[in-house]
């Protein structure tokens, strides 16, 4: 497949980033062609401003602000995301990318009439993420674990109806150890070598010109 | 009571404008002292830096440059947070907010780190106000992550005895002119009885 990996984490000897090379020189050596996002590196704007919330909903022009990231997300058949959960959630700067690049018409169509919203990302056959959690399961699991489900109910909705996922989670990061990250590299790696080298994939449906 | 109105949205003139207006007023109207934070007005910085992030545990510089928003969240009584759900949650402005605001020696106690405690028990009740675009079934099927921020993330916070009310408008999409009204004055009665 065609990986679109998508970082988000400040510190550059964070394990986090760590945890970024390692999913993109493990799909490589499967065999998948990678495309790694780093929007801390790209300093990604998250805050959609006031002129681009009020273009949000219209066709063709809603595209411009954010239209290299469309590109990529046209480009590829799979989209992982990885970053540190922060308060159950995306950090700022991911939740903004999903806030500013998923918009309608291109990567989802707004409901008419009885006819509810309808996918358009069904060229994407694989969605998945890595993240890691200062809080355990259980509290986790209480609050809904939030930023998984986004990715993992929401945008999966948008993605191929057969799409592979998956999701590979380290929980209280504060009292981890070598060992416990060790141990989660090899979950990911073996998450990862578990992914077919061609996803179910549809024609490309987002129309960017 | 001192109410710290924690604001989310980037257009003035939109329906969240008017639900802020109608709930400020109403607050006023109830006697209580309203400190509005807008978050797009202040031009607030959401991302977490690097040295931010290097800092975070570190008491002593924390909470250097955000000083003023770290004294309101301490000065605040009632809490109100008013935001859109995009992409399913909350926008990345407010998110940014948690990430940088709630940082040990404000929000939370980790000196022990078996035992955290929440540091924000000033405030006595919150309310969290939401719209969506889709409708409810949709939220549910995603964990209806706004709802959860307020009713289970931000209540461990705040006071134990603290009451916790979430107002919410499903399915924005398609919402008749009527359900709008219908939800702001639901709100405005809400902010009455704060």
């Amino acid at each position: 497949m065609r990986a679109l990996v998508v970082h988000a984490h400040p510190v550059a000897e964070s394990f986090n980033r760590s945890l970024n090379r390692h999913v993109c020189e493990t799909l490589e050596a499967c065999g998948h062609e990678v495309r790694n996002l780093d929007l801390y590196a790209m300093d990604f704007a998250p805050v959609m401003s006031t002129a681009e919330r009020l273009g949000y909903h219209d066709e063709g022009t809603n595209i411009a602000p954010v239209r290299e990231h469309l590109e990529h997300l046209a480009w590829c058949t799979g989209l992982v995301f990885v970053y540190p959960t922060w308060w159950y959630a995306q950090p700022a700067i991911l939740k903004g990318w999903l806030d500013r690049v998923l918009i309608p018409h291109v990567t989802f169509s707004m409901p008419v009439g009885n006819r509810p919203v309808q996918p358009r990302l069904q060229h994407i056959g694989c969605i998945g993420g890595v993240s890691t959690y200062g809080a355990p399961w259980l509290w986790t699991r209480w609050v809904g674990d939030p930023g998984r489900r986004i990715i993992m109910r929401g945008i999966r909705a948008l993605v191929h109806p057969r799409a592979k996922s998956f999701w590979a989670a380290h929980y209280q990061m504060d009292s981890s150890t070598p060992e416990s990250r060790r141990a989660f590299m090899a979950e990911v790696e073996k998450k990862l070598r578990a992914l077919p080298l061609e996803v179910p994939s549809q024609p490309v449906r987002m129309q960017l010109d | 009571m001192r109410v710290l109105y924690l604001y989310c949205h980037p257009v003035e003139e939109s329906f969240h404008g008017s639900i802020k207006t109608a709930a400020t007023a109403a607050l006023a109207r109830a006697g209580h002292a309203v400190d509005l934070l807008d978050l797009y007005a202040e031009g607030f910085e959401p991302v977490l830096s690097a040295e931010g992030r290097r800092t975070y545990h570190d008491e002593s510089v924390n909470q250097r440059g955000l000083e003023d928003y770290v004294a309101r969240l301490r000065a605040a009584e009632g809490l109100v947070v008013q935001f859109p759900t995009w992409c399913f949650g909350p926008p990345a402005m407010l998110k940014g907010f948690f990430d940088r605001l709630f940082m040990p020696g404000v929000a939370f106690d980790i000196s022990d780190p078996a035992k955290v405690r929440p540091l924000l028990q000033n405030i006595q009740k919150v309310i969290g106000v939401s719209t969506y675009g889709r409708p409810r079934s949709r939220a549910f099927l995603v964990g209806d992550p706004p709802r959860k921020i307020v009713k289970r993330y931000l209540r461990w916070f705040v006071a134990r005895t603290a009451s916790v009310q979430y107002l919410a408008l499903y399915h924005m999409n398609v919402a008749p002119e009527a359900k709008r009204k219908a939800f702001i004055a639901e709100v405005g009665r809400a902010m009455e009885r704060f």
